[in-house]
């Protein structure tokens, strides 16, 4: 019995990743489509990044060596694993384990694993860019963190399931209603997390040879690309879980993550690039400040428990 | 033999042999080794409440002294001897100037720290542990640094110890007892009487504490003494000695759980003080390490920037909170352990401690590299490997109490040793080879087996938390909390949530096999060597580009530096070595008085004996 339960929780662990990737690929094709319209180009079509990955994916590609390799695959799968646990609508494959600090955890692994593959490369062009991406998370994270301590408190539980079931029963029980400061600040953050304009230190194609990335063909870039798609999917879906209220059905919940996506996409098209010292003191200063109000608002209102 | 004595007397037996063999460095080391392992079996003969005491004359008083064995106790010495063993193992094969004696003198000296129930015996063994390290930090790689690193350990350990020994003085004229536990019980009396004067009188033990675990504003020593300790004997200092002083806290921090004490944000303010002590620490510990270039320097600041996240956790004093506290204390040895092994590893083979001078050792310590890749994730709190429970756990008992400032600065902590872990990961690791290290070998076979143990007990202990657990449940019992509810070994449960480690662990491992078999199943590849990069169309060769100049690592977080320029510019050292350059001056004018001159001598002798009648006529 335990191993058919086991083999159900498998397909549909296998289904939930595949839905994640494609909903990422195709977030980031409509984003290059919406992108080209705001540039007032054609702009390719929106399933662009399927045939990118298939191309990718097909394609012969060099190595640097082991070490390379498995960063690589270290990079794509704590994002899929960490995918297990958000809820997706109303299915959460393995609810009992949806803490939320968990889930930023695993996703810091990605990280430390694309690091480590990219890193392996040997090419100055990434190591620098590896050195943006952590001071950008250095910047990020903080303000980020402060709303989730503040959401701990004001739900009063650490489950991402239980968050969602508190905001269930209209537009009015939503987090954004309740805590609208923490609600900006996230989306401050999920600028940086996801790595647009005014926070692409990172990448910076023109600058540093696209710096993580810049060793990475055929596979490795593609294995980078659903690394992202996935991560796009996921930052969107934990914002949603915590402030949208989640959603009735799979469907709605990709709308409300869209929406996310689309207020990225706009600030992306009309800010430039800031310097790498600037993006990070600046988390460090409006967003902070936002999420630590929130929190305090939150502890006035009666958020701290009796332990 | 009674086992309490065995795990004194073994110890110092095995330290008077190899002081003796100490010219046979291989002997001395196997003797070190088997006595941490005969050590470790006394251990199994011990359980909680055994207690053993003799009587001594001191100071015209008969007094009771002992040893006893507590749940905290047994947690701390099976927790230090298991890791001296693992060191002393890897050891065998290192070739640093580490002196197994004192590190034997060392564990005498840590045994009975924890076994004391008197203040006379603890102080005793406080001062044998502070001298036998001290002594053996001497004999580091650069003479003249070692020395002044031991030397600022000596001075700031004597600070502390004078301060302690002032506590033990004043606290026993006051009972007429020593023993340690009715010293406690007797504070925790007078508390609601006196606060501030049972407050100022712990703070004096505190500041031992403090100095001996390198918390904030006496961290100083730290990456000084780091830094020049013999290789072999650095993880002992970062894993286990930094522990005492945590140990030292949990005697004392009982008192506040007095309803007199006066309380902000529901958390008695001495807790909240240490609370803030322990968090300022973690933050300057981890900004200071992500800016080192040397790696033993770097971690040593990572060490007790680990230490400020322990001390805001136990300083919470709730169920959650002491666990949290002591789970991370373990945790911390066990990635601790890990990280300075493989550096030691590292820097032994390469000879140099300046990450800008390595490299791409990866290729050729592949063990070494992957020991050291789980012993950061670790340490940076990833699951599913050890270090995470306890993080997590320490972020829910802060928020739980909704300390949002402190909260938010050891998140940043946590988030900045990220940062220079994966920069001491990039500069040692990754990156390009340098053709001097061409011939580099990976560890020897005794190194290989611990790295393969570590590694072990890195994931371990990180997918079944409960073996630490449970113990550390007794502990919070025994300071009459209420443990934390248990459910199984896989279980971490924490304030807001709890965790099946087995099953994150479970799902990790099936994502991975399958990015691996995407992996495996796509177009294939081919492999190249380094030199083999994209380089904007310039050939290398040309520019006379070596690996070393290709390779990124010499300040590699510049740009933050520009934003935190205005934190650095306080200098806690500065103050250490002012307060030094003023004593100077102070004896330098006190010496002048005697110059040799008959006259002023006689002015002397006129001055004191007229101060003397003075004196004499007030008081009588």
């Amino acid at each position: 019995m335990v191993i058919v339960e086991f083999l159900i929780k498998l397909a549909q662990g296998f289904g939930i990743g595949a839905l994640a990737l494609a909903t990422g690929l195709l977030f980031g094709g409509i984003g290059r489509k919406i992108m080209a319209r705001i540039q007032r180009r054609y702009g390719p079509p929106f399933t662009q990044n399927f045939i990118d990955l298939f191309k990718l994916f097909s394609k012969g590609s060099v190595s640097h060596g082991w070490a390379f390799d498995l960063g690589l695959v270290a990079g794509f799968a704590p994002m899929l694993a960490a995918i297990m646990f958000l809820p997706i609508g109303p299915f959460t494959l393995l609810p009992s384990d949806s803490s939320l600090i968990m889930i930023v955890y695993l996703m810091m692994m990605a990280y430390l694993g694309m690091a480590m593959g990219v890193l392996a490369s040997g090419n100055p062009n990434s190591a620098i860019g590896m050195s943006r991406a952590l001071m950008l998370m250095a910047g990020y994270e903080v303000p980020f963190a402060a709303v989730i301590f503040s959401v701990y408190l004001f739900s009063k539980t650490g489950y991402l399931t239980q968050i969602v079931a508190q905001q269930s029963g209209g537009f009015m029980n939503w987090n954004i209603v309740k805590m609208p400061l923490g609600f900006l600040a996230v989306e401050i953050a999920l600028q940086g997390m996801l790595g647009e304009k005014p926070f692409d230190q990172a990448i910076a194609p023109a600058e540093i040879a696209s710096g993580p990335m810049v060793e990475l063909g055929g596979k490795y870039l593609g294995f980078g690309m659903i690394q992202h798609s996935v991560g796009l999917f996921l930052e969107t879906g934990i914002v949603v879980d915590l402030f949208l209220g989640g959603a009735p059905n799979f469907w709605i919940f990709i709308a409300k993550q869209f929406v996310l996506y689309f207020v990225v996409i706009l600030v992306d098209a009309i800010l430039p690039r800031l310097r790498i010292h600037e993006a990070t003191s600046f988390f460090w200063k409006l967003p902070l400040f936002l999420g630590i109000l929130q929190a305090v608002i939150v502890i006035i209102q009666g958020g701290v428990l009796n332990v | 033999m009674n086992s309490l004595l065995a795990l004194l007397i073994v110890p110092i037996t095995g330290s008077a042999v190899a002081a003796i063999l100490h010219r046979y460095r291989f002997v001395e080391r196997l003797i070190t080794f088997l006595t941490f392992c005969g050590t470790f079996l006394f251990l199994f003969g011990i359980k909680v409440g055994d207690i053993f005491t003799w009587h001594l004359d001191f100071l015209g008083k008969n007094v009771e002294m002992g040893l006893q064995i507590t749940p905290l106790s047994i947690f701390m010495l099976y927790m230090t001897i298991a890791f001296g063993i693992v060191l002393t193992f890897y050891n065998l094969s290192e070739r640093s100037k580490m002196k197994g004696f004192l590190l034997l003198l060392t564990l005498t000296a840590s045994n009975w720290i924890f076994m004391s129930t008197d203040l006379i015996s603890f102080f005793f063994a406080w001062e044998l542990m502070g001298w036998s390290s001290i002594l053996m930090i001497f004999g580091g790689k650069h003479e003249e640094k070692s020395r002044h690193g031991a030397l600022y350990y000596a001075m700031m350990s004597i600070g502390g110890s004078y301060s302690m020994l002032i506590g033990i003085f004043l606290l026993s004229n006051l009972t007429g007892t020593f023993s340690i536990q009715s010293n406690v019980s007797y504070l925790m009396s007078i508390m609601s009487v006196h606060p501030w004067w049972v407050l100022g009188m712990v703070s004096l033990f505190f500041v031992a504490f403090m100095v001996k675990s390198g918390i904030f504003p006496f961290h100083t020593w730290v990456p000084y003494t780091y830094g020049e300790a013999p290789d072999g004997f650095v993880p002992y200092l970062s894993s286990v000695m930094s522990k005492y002083g945590v140990y030292g806290f949990l005697i004392f921090l009982p008192l506040t759980l007095n309803e007199h004490v006066p309380s902000v944000f529901g958390l008695a303010w001495p807790n909240y003080v240490l609370l803030w002590f322990g968090s300022v620490t973690a933050v300057v510990g981890s900004v200071l390490a992500f800016m080192q270039d040397d790696v033993k320097k770097l971690f040593a600041y990572s060490s007790f920037s680990n230490l400020g996240f322990i001390l805001a956790a136990i300083s919470l004093f709730t169920p959650i909170g002491l666990t949290a506290g002591l789970f991370h204390a373990f945790n911390h040895l066990l990635f601790n352990g890990a990280i300075f092994i493989t550096v030691i590893a590292v820097i032994s083979k390469v000879g140099t401690t300046r990450m800008s001078e390595m490299g791409g050792i990866w290729q050729k310590m592949p063990l070494t590299f992957l020991t050291f890749f789980i012993g950061i994730a670790a340490a940076a709190g990833i699951p599913p490997f050890a270090g995470f429970g306890s993080k997590w756990m320490i972020f829910q008992a802060m928020i739980s109490h909704g300390l949002i400032f402190a909260t938010v600065l050891l998140f940043f902590a946590s988030i900045a040793s990220f940062l220079y872990l994966m920069r001491a990961f990039h500069a040692i690791f990754l990156g390009q080879l340098s053709h001097k290290y061409d011939n580099l070998k990976e560890v020897s076979m005794i190194g290989k087996i611990t790295e393969v143990f570590l590694l072990g007990a890195l994931i371990f202990f990180g997918i079944l938390p409960g073996f630490i657990l449970d113990p550390i449940d007794s502990i919070v019992s025994a300071f009459g909390l209420k443990p934390l509810p248990t459910s199984g070994y896989e279980y971490i449960n924490g304030f807001f949530s709890s965790i099946n480690m087995v099953s994150i662990f479970i799902v990790v491992i099936i994502a991975f096999i399958f990015g691996f078999a995407l992996f495996a199943v796509v177009a294939k590849h081919k492999k190249v060597p380094q030199e083999d990069n994209y380089t904007a169309g310039q050939i290398p060769q040309d520019w006379n580009l070596t690996p070393e100049m290709y390779q990124f690592g010499y300040d590699f977080y510049e740009p933050m530096d520009k934003e935190l320029a205005p934190f650095l510019k306080v200098k806690i050292d500065g103050f250490f070595k002012g307060f030094g350059e003023s004593v100077k001056y102070i004896g330098g004018a006190v010496k002048e008085i005697f110059t040799g001159n008959v006259q002023i001598y006689t002015y002397l002798a006129v001055g004191g004996l007229v101060i003397f009648v003075i004196a004499g006529w007030v008081v009588w």
